[in-house]
């Protein structure tokens, strides 16, 4: 709200008072005292001043009978001033006489303590999101460092902050965990909390409803602005016209800004570029697909907040087969935790797997061909090789994987599987799917590189 | 001007008015009703500025014409007035009374800087019972506080939503809650009412006699319209507060320590003996011992001595002994219909919750004294 070139010019106070002077000359003392009383300037930019009044009443009183009068009277003291808005008091003013009425109910009443209980909707966080809750892991590490710095040091050290990474990623989250924390360790702090949609619809509202200034003011008032998924307003000119001034306004003032999208800000299509150059003008950071320690961790954590817990093995288990999405890893464990409820016994590996079995990446239409054709070419070896009878080293292993790979990852079956590479028989295939199977629990190596390609074959 | 109506029509309409019109105000035309009339309809209006009405009534219109008098006066004669019909007119811009036999010439008030109550038409409006608005603002307007230093406790909550409609109100001291779920309402809508408006409010929807009202809510503005047939169209605005009601379900304990059920005539009457004896301060002793079957009240003052007092009741859980202000008590017990209520404590510090028994409908809260 404070604006550079407010120091220069006079206060809104002096203004309003100044005008109201010149008013009170031009008018009867009884219309005076009953429609400019309570009034002020709640502020002023470019050049338009807007006009808080006490009433709706007295609002359309005032643009229907002395609007020309205010203008003008304006106008002599400050001549910028183009327009003159008007809105109502957001409450009733508070009459002198009031507040000694009754004086203080009794002071040795306790009260309720509903300072704590004003959940404003206005800031939309929502409080499951916190950092207690947030899972730290070698994947979101860097975004979850970043957070923290801009707790210490708000609107000092990365402003913005710019969190981008795929969804289910747990951008969200980390977000609101941010103005979550502001909100209960920083009570005098104003927090928001709004999707870039919600942001977009606010705008055209505002515009259509010819109020602007109220947007403007409502949007400069806070302390934390988090911009959810601002991907979603690309190619509207004019609502990233809008946001652009209002990061402006916000960063100028020390405010922390912090933004959240599916990707880097550079490659954001259908922004501007001086929009870009500022997302990127702070800090960086991405949520890449969690890894399957850190997965466990998550499926641990969320199992504990359900207060629910299966065996080591399965919960190995769906890490390694629901991967990427922790939003689907989350609704496959409500599943399991429902399911065992309902049949009121510890749940066994082979109940997973049915559970799980339409939240398996699905088949994306990737043909067995491909698949060859993708590992083949990891491997470095021709992809003919993979059909033919050869036994040599380099192709019996790539060969296994692939096997293992169209049977866990595509659930093709053994007989069809054998068929496909050059007609083996299908306990060939079960033997090789086995093995790499075992190996993996041992190897590590095998394992990244088993998920190298399933991201290589999914990434089509 | 010149129309002609019943006493009955025009004196109720009068009085509704009347209530609204502004009192200290400085502009004349605002303690003024101004009667506009058109074609076949009579409007009269009247407002202080944050809040206003206007009641069209039919009437046989023979000149149209726009006059403002000083409510006052106008409501005062047409009192006593003993005819039935009614002819207004005006005459060298003064207001002519005339019912049989009584001739009345009101001095009028330039009524040019009378303001318009703006009309939006935009919002289509809820439609809700005229009886359970009354009802739920009724229930809870005494826990609102009076001082609008705190906008949204000096207010009325009124939250609709699907599930019906939810008064509430509170001065951080007591709270009182009304859920009225026999209204479905097809959209939610949280609104904050000043309690002077609201009380305001609470003697229209008295007056009329409609079944349901129509709420029209803007930014910063209430309109509660209705149709009935004892005064016509009546419109009712009122400024809202823009603010937040607190989250107050979260103070609502949910388990208590001590339970007692009593009959609400001898708790009230408990109450009233204790009143004798608190003094000024209005403090009485509450001392509930389920073992013994005790439940008792006590208080004193320096000046007029002591008493103690016990009534039958029916006790469970922990001992507790805790001090309330009267007066926070007594207020509630209008709102419950059943013969007998149920206090549950949670502790000394803990406010006490009071309902009828078997009526979850209503909840009030009162905060215990900090000694």
């Amino acid at each position: 709200m404070i604006n550079s070139v407010e120091n220069e010019r006079m206060s809104n106070r002096e203004l309003w008072q100044n005008t109201l002077v010149q008013i009170e000359l031009g008018t009867s003392e009884t219309s005076f005292r009953t429609w400019f009383r309570n009034t002020d300037i709640v502020n002023r930019d470019a050049n338009t001043v807007q006009i808080a009044v006490p009433s709706k009443i007295v609002k359309e009183w005032l643009m229907e009978k002395h609007h020309k009068l205010i203008l003008s009277t304006l106008r002599t003291i400050d001549n910028t001033i183009r327009n003159v808005e008007y809105s109502v008091h957001r409450a009733p003013v508070v009459p002198a006489e009031h507040k000694a009425s009754r004086a203080a109910a009794s002071p040795e009443n306790a009260s309720f303590d509903l300072q704590s209980l004003y959940i404003d909707k206005r800031d939309n966080l929502n409080p499951r999101y916190t950092f207690d809750t947030f899972v730290v892991g070698p994947f979101n590490q860097l975004a979850h460092a970043a957070a923290k710095a801009v707790l210490d040091h708000p609107g000092a050290t990365y402003n913005p902050l710019f969190i981008y990474g795929s969804t289910g990623h747990g951008k969200t989250h980390l977000i609101q965990a941010i103005g979550n924390h502001f909100k209960k360790n920083h009570t005098s702090k104003k927090v928001l909390y709004v999707t870039s949609e919600k942001f977009a619809v606010d705008y055209i509202n505002s515009v259509r409803a010819g109020n602007a200034n109220n947007f403007k003011n409502q949007y400069r008032q806070y302390d934390v602005l988090i911009m959810d998924d601002v991907q979603f307003i690309a190619n509207t000119e004019k609502t990233q016209e809008e946001l652009f001034h209002l990061f402006n306004a916000l960063r100028d003032n020390n405010k922390q800004i912090v933004f959240s999208s599916d990707k880097h800000p550079m490659l954001l299509p259908g922004f501007e570029d001086r929009l870009k150059g500022r997302f990127a003008g702070g800090m960086i950071a991405e949520i890449p697909e969690p890894d399957i320690e850190s997965r466990t961790a998550i499926i641990k954590a969320k199992l504990e907040s359900h207060g629910f817990s299966i065996p080591e093995d399965i919960i190995k288990f769906i890490a390694e087969s629901v991967r990427g999405n922790i939003r689907e890893l989350e609704g496959v464990l409500n599943m399991i935790v429902c399911k065992s409820q309902l049949k009121g016994k510890t749940i066994s590996q082979a109940d997973v797997r049915t559970l799980i079995k339409h939240n398996l990446k699905p088949n994306r239409g990737v043909s067995i061909e491909e698949v060859v054709h993708r590992i083949a070419g990891y491997y470095d070896i021709p992809e003919k090789s993979i059909y033919e009878k050869t036994r040599k080293k380099e192709v019996v292993r790539p060969r296994q994987i692939i096997m293992y790979i169209l049977r866990e990852e595509f659930n093709v079956s053994f007989p069809s599987i054998g068929e496909k590479l050059g007609g083996r028989d299908h306990t060939t295939v079960i033997h090789s799917c086995e093995k790499i199977k075992q190996e993996i629990k041992t190897d590590s190596s095998l394992e990244i590189e088993i998920d190298h390609l399933r991201a290589l074959i999914h990434a089509s | 001007m010149k129309i002609g109506t019943t006493k009955e029509r025009l004196l109720n309409a009068i009085l509704l008015a009347e209530r609204i019109v502004g009192k200290k105000e400085s502009l004349p035309v605002l303690s003024c009703i101004l009667i506009e009339a058109n074609d076949r309809e009579v409007t009269l209006s009247a407002t202080n500025l944050e809040a206003g009405v206007d009641i069209r009534l039919p009437a046989e219109v023979e000149e149209s014409g726009v006059v403002a008098v000083s409510a006052h006066v106008l409501a005062q004669t047409i009192r006593s007035i003993s005819g039935d019909k009614i002819q207004l007119k005006t005459e060298d811009s003064n207001l002519l009374i005339e019912s049989r036999g009584t001739k009345t010439l009101i001095k009028a008030v330039p009524h040019n800087e009378f303001p318009a109550l703006s009309t939006s038409v935009e919002t289509k409006g809820i439609v809700v019972s005229r009886e359970n608005l009354l009802r739920g603002i009724q229930s809870v307007s005494y826990a609102a506080s009076p001082s609008m230093i705190r906008p949204e406790l000096g207010s009325i909550f009124i939250s609709l939503s699907t599930s019906g409609m939810i008064t509430a109100a509170t001065d951080s001291f007591r709270l009182a809650e009304k859920v009225l779920s026999n209204t479905a309402i097809k959209e939610d809508q949280d609104i904050l009412i000043p309690l002077k408006h609201a009380l305001e409010l609470t003697h229209v929807l008295e007056t009329i006699d409609s079944e349901t009202v129509t709420l029209q809510l803007d930014e910063s503005q209430i309109a509660v319209l209705s149709d009935g047939i004892k005064i016509g169209h009546v419109r009712y605005v009122s400024r809202v507060v823009d603010g937040q009601f607190p989250n107050y379900k979260e103070i609502i304990p949910k388990s208590f320590t001590t339970e007692a059920t009593v009959l609400k005539n001898d708790f009230a009457e408990m109450l009233r003996k204790a009143r004798i004896f608190s003094g000024n301060d209005q403090h009485v002793g509450l001392h509930i011992y389920p073992n013994r079957k005790i439940f008792s009240a006590t208080a004193q003052s320096n000046d007029v001595g002591e008493m103690s007092d016990s009534v039958d009741a029916a006790l469970t859980g922990d001992d507790i002994d805790i001090n309330f202000h009267i007066g926070y008590l007594n207020d509630c017990f209008t709102s419950i219909q059943s013969d007998s209520i149920i206090l549950g404590f949670s502790g000394p510090a803990r406010p006490v919750v009071i309902r009828g028994v078997s009526d979850a409908n209503f909840t009030y809260l009162v905060m215990p004294l900090n000694r």
